[in-house]
């Protein structure tokens, strides 16, 4: 906690006046790059970051791409994100077909029914749809795709349905998503400790022990080397080293 | 007896940008200002090192689009004639401000800097990573390397085939430029995602970095906090953790250290300062006015009123500031030491290009510490990440938590309004690409070009520049381009190659544009 404090003390001392120092205007030139009006992040790291990337303008010399980039593909799809400990992020599309179909199947009930994003909190479980440690709906308008959804559940796992609420209160899943964790926003209450030591590492080491120096083989066969000194009467060499 | 270490860690990175298609292309003065600021000056600090015979030690990403930016002739080419055209500049400068010796011994400085510059450039016969090399060959510095193209593991986490791509070409890109295999990576703006350490693992990677909140909120609670090392529960692969009380000291907006009165004022450049019809030739030829590098006021003040830059004072200020930083290390690792009955490790990571392009004193700073942490002391040393892991190899196993050094920690900096668009698009062709390369899987000809290109457009796409930029809400057009045109072209590959109808002259034209690592496998891509 003591570290968010301090993360938060710095973000309350930035200040965008001093980050990014006016520019002298100059008749036929706009000021280098600054950040926007937007609630940016402080410090010299952000402005350097940015300063990276420093040029006056849009100048609009890279050749426009005529194509735009498609606004589906074609499947029924949802994919959950995880923005930082307490928001997801998500986005979907499904397909007019589906809608159609549900259209069908429905009939009047579609219309009186609640586009929603039922979120649920799936932590240490395999979800099978019905095993949650609890869920809660998130009423979308018609034309959402994209959604961020404020857990307040940090160091939990999520997953969530998009479906349609009918009038009577039931819930139909239209497509789930992938389940994702959200980081803890603190130190983790488990203090148990275990320790290691990587295998090449302790190749050495254990060469070392045996008088090989740093440089002790660690590759096939070294325990073959080591085998044979201790057959031929290394003991001794070691209690010299030792002295 | 040394009471503990310091690993200065520099992340040096720029996007792919290079477009053969333009004479003059605005976007590629970022690398052009960053070698004659940034990278330039560091080499020639490593090189006045090792003529003193100082022994140092330091850590520094050159990502692969860096590197591939920096091998490439085009590029190369390029920013010889951009330099060029600086030096006349500084000529021309020297003599506007003859009567005036205030600018005038200033433009006589930044033309000893510009022929330097050049100097240095030619004399590594333009490949300024074979520069770099030189000195990781001679143990002074160690070269990790990075995302292929910089791409935000923590969002990829959906289709981890692209953070594999990214991680395995990345490795092969290095083996072929620095003569051996990374020991360590930055991940791109410092993203960590449980489980991607595993991808690590499989390419043979020992080590990365996360920021402090990624190591004291693993589990479990990390007994030496961000002072040791742990391994990932696991993988077994080493996280190193920031410190961010030496971040600060150099980062912040208050106290930070480029912000110091007496250091270069960035925004005062002689590009949007002089006359129009004066300083024409030697800004963009379209009329935008460009940062030319040349600069000559000091900060001065928090005001608008600028008093010009008095070299020997920010000298000072470097050397002070680099003792004030040292004495805060030893402090630092004298509490530490006696705390954590161990050597604890100080990892104080930063952009490269702080140093000499934002922070034009920057490399001065590092020269300074550097010296007096070799010469001044013995409680400090440097130290670099794998040899701090060859002297302390036991160490504790946690799994550390998602975390990136970008505003406010996590993925908001490049997950918001106004970039979380592109993420559907991306997932969307990592899919494909992972479908192309199952399907795929032994192919010659036009058919493994257009393959091998799809992954170079895709790789391209994921940059994390494009969604910083779009994310910042400044001058954002260049950014949502180049997503939408890589995005485009990996779709039509993909199309053409479904439909068995590859058009050649097309593959051939975006080759030779998007001809980033020309040893590229797309069956990394699984």
């Amino acid at each position: 906690m003591k570290m968010m404090a301090r993360i938060k003390e710095k973000l309350k001392r930035f200040s965008l006046k001093k980050i990014f120092p006016k520019n002298k205007k100059t008749p036929s030139g706009t000021s280098p790059s600054k950040a926007g009006a937007q609630d940016l992040p402080s410090s010299h790291q952000f402005a350097a970051e940015q300063a990276k990337f420093s040029y006056p303008q849009d100048w609009g010399g890279y050749r426009q791409t005529s194509r735009d980039l498609p606004s589906g593909y074609g499947t029924d799809k949802i994919v959950l994100c995880v923005r930082d400990p307490w928001w997801l992020y998500t986005y979907w599309e499904v397909i007019n077909a589906t809608w159609d179909r549900l259209k069908r199947e429905l009939g009047d009930d579609f219309y009186k029914a609640k586009k929603i994003l039922r979120v649920y909190d799936v932590s240490h479980i395999i979800f099978n749809g019905t095993n949650a440690h609890r869920y809660f709906d998130i009423e979308l308008g018609l034309d959402s795709v994209n959604w961020y959804i404020d857990t307040a559940g940090p160091g939990r796992s999520w997953c969530v349905d998009l479906g349609l609420r009918l009038a009577d209160g039931r819930f139909i899943t239209i497509v789930r998503s992938n389940t994702v964790s959200t980081p803890l926003d603190g130190p983790s209450w488990i203090t148990d400790e275990e320790w290691m030591i990587p295998d090449d590492m302790f190749a050495r080491l254990y060469g070392m022990g045996f008088g090989f120096g740093k440089s002790s083989p660690v590759g096939k066969g070294w325990q073959e080397r080591f085998k044979h000194v201790l057959s031929s009467g290394v003991s001794s060499v070691t209690s010299i080293l030792k002295k | 007896m040394n009471k503990g270490y310091l690993s200065l860690v520099l992340h040096g990175h720029l996007p792919y940008v290079r477009h053969p298609e333009h004479d003059d292309f605005l976007e590629e003065d970022w690398l052009y200002e960053a070698i004659t600021e940034t990278y330039v000056p560091l080499i020639t600090v490593f090189e006045g090192l090792v003529r003193d015979g100082i022994d140092f030690r330091l850590t520094m990403t050159l990502s692969p689009t860096l590197t591939s930016m920096l091998t490439d002739g085009l590029l190369q080419e390029r920013y010889l004639k951009h330099i060029n055209r600086l030096i006349e500049l500084a000529h021309r400068e020297i003599e506007r401000t003859k009567y005036d010796s205030r600018f005038n011994i200033l433009a006589q400085r930044y033309l000893d800097d510009f022929k330097h510059a050049r100097y240095i450039f030619e004399k590594y016969n333009r490949n300024l990573a074979a520069a770099f090399r030189s000195f990781q060959d001679l143990g002074k510095l160690e070269i990790v390397t990075c995302g292929a193209t910089h791409g935000y593991f923590p969002l990829m986490d959906i289709c981890r085939e692209s953070v594999r791509a990214q991680v395995k070409t990345a490795v092969t890109h290095y083996e072929s430029v620095f003569g051996r295999k990374p020991r360590g990576i930055w991940l791109p703006e410092c993203g960590y995602q449980p489980g991607h350490d595993e991808i690590l693992k499989e390419s043979g990677i020992r080590y990365f970095f996360t920021d402090s909140h990624g190591i004291l909120h693993g589990t479990p609670r990390p007994k030496y906090g961000v002072f040791a090392p742990v391994y990932c529960r696991g993988s077994g692969v080493a996280a190193f953790g920031r410190d961010l009380e030496s971040s600060k000291q150099v980062w912040s907006s208050i106290e930070g250290y480029p912000g110091d009165f007496n250091y270069r004022e960035f925004y005062r450049d002689i590009g949007f300062d002089l006359d129009f019809e004066y300083i024409k030739p030697y800004i963009h030829p379209d009329g935008v006015r460009i940062n030319t590098g040349i600069k000559y006021y000091r900060i001065t003040g928090s005001g608008d009123h600028k008093e010009p830059y008095v070299s020997d004072w920010a000298r000072e200020k470097a050397a002070e500031q680099a003792g004030n930083f040292m004495f805060n290390r030893q402090r630092q690792a004298e509490y530490l030491h006696d705390f954590m009955q161990r050597k604890p490790l100080i990892i104080s990571p930063y952009d490269a290009e702080l140093f000499g392009h934002w922070w034009y004193e920057g490399p001065m700073w590092i020269d300074f510490l550097i010296r007096k942490i070799s010469c001044d002391q013995d409680e400090l040393r440097l130290i670099t990440p794998s040899e701090y892991l060859e002297e302390n190899p036991r160490n504790q196993v946690i799994t550390p938590s998602m975390s990136s050094w970008g505003w406010k920690g996590y993925s908001e900096m490049w997950l918001q309004g106004s970039n979380d668009w592109i993420y559907r698009h991306l997932h969307e062709a990592s899919n494909r690409m992972t479908e192309l390369a199952r399907t795929y899987r032994n192919t010659n000809g036009s058919l493994k070009r257009a393959l091998n290109q799809a992954l170079r457009e895709l790789l391209l796409a994921q940059s994390s520049d494009w969604g910083f930029i779009l994310g910042t809400g400044t001058h954002t057009s260049y950014a949502v381009q180049r997503t939408r045109d890589h995005l485009l072209r990996f779709t039509r590959i993909y199309e053409e190659i479904k439909s068995n109808s590859i058009d050649e002259g097309w593959l051939a034209d975006i080759e030779s544009k998007d001809n980033i690592f020309p040893a590229i496998d797309y069956r990394v891509h699984q």
